[in-house]
């Protein structure tokens, strides 16, 4: 051979190396991301806030729906805080039943919540730090179920794979309470969350009381939508063993007017808001935007 | 008679065919299960039950057990009695078994105290903190507040709390009931007494204790029978190739038991002990009749000998199996799962064994070749004498006196039966005396609302019916009425559960909100209870969380009942049926524990009464059939039906009520009673049709059936006796009154039959 036939061979020996490094770092293989990092990124998207939406929720045992419930759901980023305020439009019986959870990261469990009863005492009772975990309206779902954000102090997130819900890919995190604190605050040994990253959203949570024993109840997102910049859940199904579950059917939504302030989400209004419910908060909603 | 002589000429293959088919047989054997629950009793969509079931649907009750904690007069509410409490309620949420949620007690029942204007549910006792005197007296003065100290989770005067928890229905019960046993049995280190009940360890150390009964009582079954037929034969080997016989055709129909996926309950465990004196009752006969050919033909061979034998107790013996069998499978006829087993196995057994009878027993007495001495056995002689004795002095007039006699004791006894006798059961009243349960469920009765529960439903037939405040009330007022029983401990309802609310938010004391509703100065709107429905739905573990249906139309009335038994549950339940119904729409339909438990015992001891008459009726047309003479139909029946009214009458005058063990021992007689009189019957007709006169007859049949109605009695009564030792006392009560039933039974045949032959002016 030649000398410049060996130099033409060396010359292409090395462009081959060097194509095969550059590609070897423009593509790293796909690195298995921290429960926590996935966690913080789902709890700083874009929710729609601040935002409003009226919720149809359903109980059901079997395919019998037992009970039914419309509600009103305001919302409002303050600070480092999310107060929801919650009222109860039907049924008419309970009509001006309301509470506001404030999702506060200083608070024990991450939340705090206040309680208005509109029949007897017409009381507004704070609902001291617990589990949370009481049934929503006698719901599958709890007060913490419908958190926007999911809590991380005290717990520890690890990620347990990859899964597909609703036709995405979901990265599965598991939390456990790895504080006393956090063992108290919760009934739960371990949650199976599954987030989707792209759009961020909670497609599906896995509820255990024991670690490794089957889930005690699962929650499923069966459609989803985006309403402006955000996504959200339409349709969610709570399910527990023996065929009972809970559906959660998103009606409407849209962004809370500006003329709504965060002075509305302070307990004391609770009475205000449920007293109006059906006037003051959704006339204003509906006749000015809508969604 | 084919049989008999192949199995006379084939000695070997019958026995290695038997050997064959009983090891086929053990392999099915491990397939049986113990159903130690009560509503594994009842069949599936029993029409009694459809109603219950539905109900304990709805509101998914299961089984419950009870502990119950003795603070002395020192009290529940202090720091280390409480700290017990609530380790021990941690505990048995994590017994395996127990449905964790399902736990009740002070440590986890939701706080529904306000303080100012905050409401906490956590209950005190589950937040992590060490109980200390502060948070114990803050625990007993929210306790009384809400009125939770009704006996049901606290007593009144706080000296006893309980835990409630349900066991999963899946569960193993004996694994359950051990579990919590060795649980409890940790936590009386801490000083405290600590006591267990409720109807799944009831059941669960019944079928233990039975289970563990029949591992020494069948040994001892075996060697009574084989000891008392061996004096009885003069000779061992009779005795042993009988009990041989019977132990195969217990194999094969346990074999098939397994084949075909039965269970064996926790009532009829001594299914072994019956079929097994039973079946030796029958080759009695032929043994007897064995023995007395032997030993006056010693030096016949052994195949005539037993040719002759089995082939002269042939024709009663037919009779007298297919009248056992009949016996046994009116029980079938119950429709109770046990009584269904119980009937259509034993009858299976029977059956198998009447079929060994004339095959492998005489192949087996073929290949042993008993060599028996010659001449009567001294048993023999002093029966044929006392019985020739007995007829002669029928014969002179004393037959009249018997048959008065009789009589004069039957007419009583009728009418005590028919009058006095009660029925009464229950699963703890099962249980040996010195059973940790038995006391346990003593102390807890007394201390506490009760171990068992009558729960209720009541339907208002309109959605939302009892958010309405008239029927809500009208639940109030039969809840009050109820509580003011003295058999009912507490009672528990979703009128109470909403009070409960209502008053706590109002921040006024329970007791004192309550009476102002009965006292009208208060009353409830249907938004407050509403609200109150809303919140009790809403908190796990709300000791109503299951009172009201998801509709609000059906809600559930729980009753504690103080030493629950049938007729306890029985007078609750008329009380519940009574007036406030039409405000709210219908009847209450009884459902959950204590009315299984009632319901079993009501049906298996009418369905046991009722099988009596079935198995008469049985008897008389089998006779009817056979004999061909309603004479002769009456005359085997008779003996058999006065013994079982006796013994009825007895238990009647000793105010011995019928339980679910005792009530089959009527059955049993009946099955197996009847065979003395068809022996006699049948051999004295022999005698007839041969030309004898009718005395001769008699006493000829007499003399040659007479030992061995006696062989027999004495093997069935030995046999039966050791349930008497049994440490189960219902098992102690049905052996008792069958060796009672069977002893009266082979008296009246040899005393009656003669009697209405010598009576009655044409043969029979």
């Amino acid at each position: 051979m030649r000398i410049s036939g060996r130099i033409a061979l060396a010359a292409l020996v090395v462009t081959i190396g060097l194509a095969a490094a550059a590609a070897r770092s423009a593509a790293p293989p796909a690195a298995v991301p921290e429960g926590l990092r996935l966690v913080n990124e789902y709890n700083q998207r874009n929710f729609g806030s601040p935002g409003w939406r009226r919720v149809y929720l359903e109980l059901k045992s079997g395919a019998k729906v037992t009970r039914s419930f419309t509600i009103l759901h305001l919302w409002r980023i303050v600070d480092d805080e999310v107060p929801s305020l919650v009222v109860l439009e039907q049924p008419a019986g309970l009509r001006g039943t309301s509470y506001l959870l404030v999702e506060d990261p200083q608070a024990p469990a991450e939340m705090r919540l206040a309680l208005r009863l509109p029949a007897g005492e017409r009381r507004v009772l704070t609902i001291t730090p617990g589990r949370f975990e009481e049934g929503l309206l006698g719901s599958d779902f709890a007060y913490s179920d419908l958190r926007w954000r999911l809590p991380t102090t005290g717990f520890r997130l690890t990620v347990a794979g990859k899964s597909r819900l609703l036709g995405r890919e979901v990265w599965m995190v598991d939390a456990e309470p790895s504080t006393p604190q956090a063992a108290q605050s919760t009934s739960w040994a371990r949650v199976r969350y599954y987030l989707s990253r792209e759009p961020a959203i909670l497609l599906g949570a896995d509820f255990h009381r024991n670690p490794t024993g089957a889930p005690f109840k699962q929650l499923r997102v069966e459609s989803t939508a985006r309403v402006g910049q955000a996504w959200t859940q339409t349709r969610m199904v709570m399910s527990l063993a023996g065929g009972r579950s809970s559906v959660l059917t998103l009606k409407d939504v849209g962004p809370l007017p500006e003329s709504i302030g965060t002075d509305l989400f302070v307990p004391e209004m609770l009475g205000t808001v449920a007293e109006r419910a059906n006037g003051w908060v959704a006339d204003r909603l509906l006749r000015r935007e809508g969604p | 008679m084919v049989l008999l002589r192949f199995s006379i000429r084939h000695p070997r293959l019958i026995v290695g065919l038997a050997a064959l088919l009983t090891l086929l047989s053990c392999l099915a054997i491990p397939q049986i299960q113990l159903r130690l629950d009560a509503r594994a009793l009842i069949p599936q969509g029993d029409p009694k039950m459809r109603e219950s079931d539905a109900a304990s649907g709805i509101f998914g009750l299961n089984d419950m057990v009870v502990i119950g904690i003795d603070g002395g007069q020192e009290g529940i509410f202090r720091p280390e009695n409480l700290k017990l409490l609530q380790e021990l309620s941690r505990d048995l949420a994590r017994t395996e078994g127990i449905l964790p949620e399902s736990v009740i007690s002070l440590a986890t029942v939701p706080r529904l105290n306000l303080e100012g204007d905050s409401l906490d549910l956590r209950p005190l006792l589950d937040r992590g903190e060490v109980a200390d005197a502060a948070m114990a007296q803050r625990l007993r003065r929210e306790t009384s507040q809400v009125g939770l100290d009704d006996g049901v989770l606290v007593t009144r005067d706080a000296r006893a709390a309980a835990i409630y928890a349900e066991v999963d229905r899946a569960a193993d019960r004996s694994h359950i009931g051990s579990r919590i046993l060795a649980l409890v049995s940790r936590y009386r280190d801490r000083g405290l007494p600590l006591y267990v009940s409720g109807n799944v360890m009831a059941q669960a150390v019944l079928g233990e204790t039975s289970a563990r009964d029949l591992a020494w009582l069948v040994p001892v079954v075996i060697v009574v029978l084989v000891a008392v037929m061996s004096l009885v034969f003069a000779h061992p080997i009779p005795a042993l190739a009988s009990l041989l016989e019977v132990g195969v055709s217990l194999f094969w129909t346990m074999g098939l038991m397994g084949l075909r996926g039965e269970s064996v309950f926790v009532t009829t465990l001594t299914l072994p002990v019956v079929l097994i004196v039973i079946g030796v009752t029958d080759d009695a006969y032929a043994l007897n009749r064995f023995c007395v050919e032997a030993r006056r033909h010693p030096d016949r061979p052994i195949a005539e000998t037993v040719l002759v034998a089995f082939s002269f107790v042939s024709p009663a013996l037919r009779v007298t199996a297919a009248a056992t069998i009949g016996g046994l499978l009116s029980l079938a006829a119950v429709k109770l799962e046990p009584q269904r087993v119980f009937g259509l196995y034993g009858a299976l057994s029977v059956f198998f064994s009447t079929l060994f009878t004339f095959t492998l027993l005489p192949a087996l007495l073929v290949l042993i070749k008993p060599r028996l001495r010659s001449g009567d056995s001294r048993f023999t002689r002093i029966a044929e004498g006392s019985l020739r004795a007995l007829v002669i002095a029928l014969g002179r007039g004393w037959a009249w006196k018997v048959l008065a006699a009789v009589a004069l004791l039957a007419l009583p006894a009728g009418l005590l039966a028919a009058s006095r006798l009660r029925i009464e059961d229950s699963w703890v009243g099962n249980l040996p005396d010195a059973s940790e349960i038995v006391r346990g469920d003593r102390e807890i009765n007394r201390l506490l609302a009760g171990t068992n529960t009558l729960d209720l439903l009541f339907d208002s037939g309109v959605r939302d019916g009892f958010l309405d405040p008239g029927r809500l009330s009208a639940l109030g007022v039969i809840e009050d009425r109820l509580a003011s029983s003295p058999m009912v401990g507490a009672t528990v309802s979703p009128y109470g559960d909403v009070v409960r609310v209502c008053a706590a938010l109002a921040g006024v004391d329970y007791r004192a909100y309550r009476e102002q509703l009965r006292r009208g100065e208060r009353s409830l709107t249907r938004p407050e209870i509403e609200q109150a429905v809303m919140m009790l739905a809403s908190v796990s573990r709300a000791p109503s969380a299951q009172r009201l249906d998801e509709e609000g139309r059906r809600s559930h009335l729980t009753v504690f009942i103080r030493a629950g038994n049938y007729s306890r549950v029985r007078d609750v339940l008329a009380l519940a049926s009574r007036p406030e119904s039409p405000v709210i729409g219908s009847r209450p339909v009884p459902f959950g524990d204590g009315w299984i438990s009632y319901l079993t015992v009501h049906s298996l001891v009418l369905g046991e009464v009722r099988s009596i008459v079935l198995a008469i009726a049985f008897d008389l047309l089998l006779t009817l059939v056979v004999f061909r003479s309603l004479g002769a139909s009456l005359m085997s029946v008779l003996p058999v039906a006065v013994s079982v009214l006796l013994v009825l009458g007895t238990l009647a005058a000793m105010d011995i009520p019928l339980g679910t063990a005792n009530s089959m021992f009527a059955c049993i007689a009946l099955g197996i009673g009847i065979d003395y009189a068809i022996n006699v019957v049948a051999q004295y007709r022999v005698n007839l049709r041969r030309g004898e006169p009718r005395y001769a007859a008699l006493l000829k049949a007499y003399i040659m059936t007479g030992p061995a109605v006696i062989t027999s009695a004495i093997a069935i009564i030995s046999g039966f006796m050791v349930l008497a030792l049994s440490s189960v006392p219902p098992n102690r009560v049905l052996g008792i009154l069958v060796c009672f039933a069977m002893a009266l039974c082979a008296g009246l045949t040899l005393l009656l039959v003669p009697s209405c032959v010598l009576l009655r002016k044409e043969n029979v």
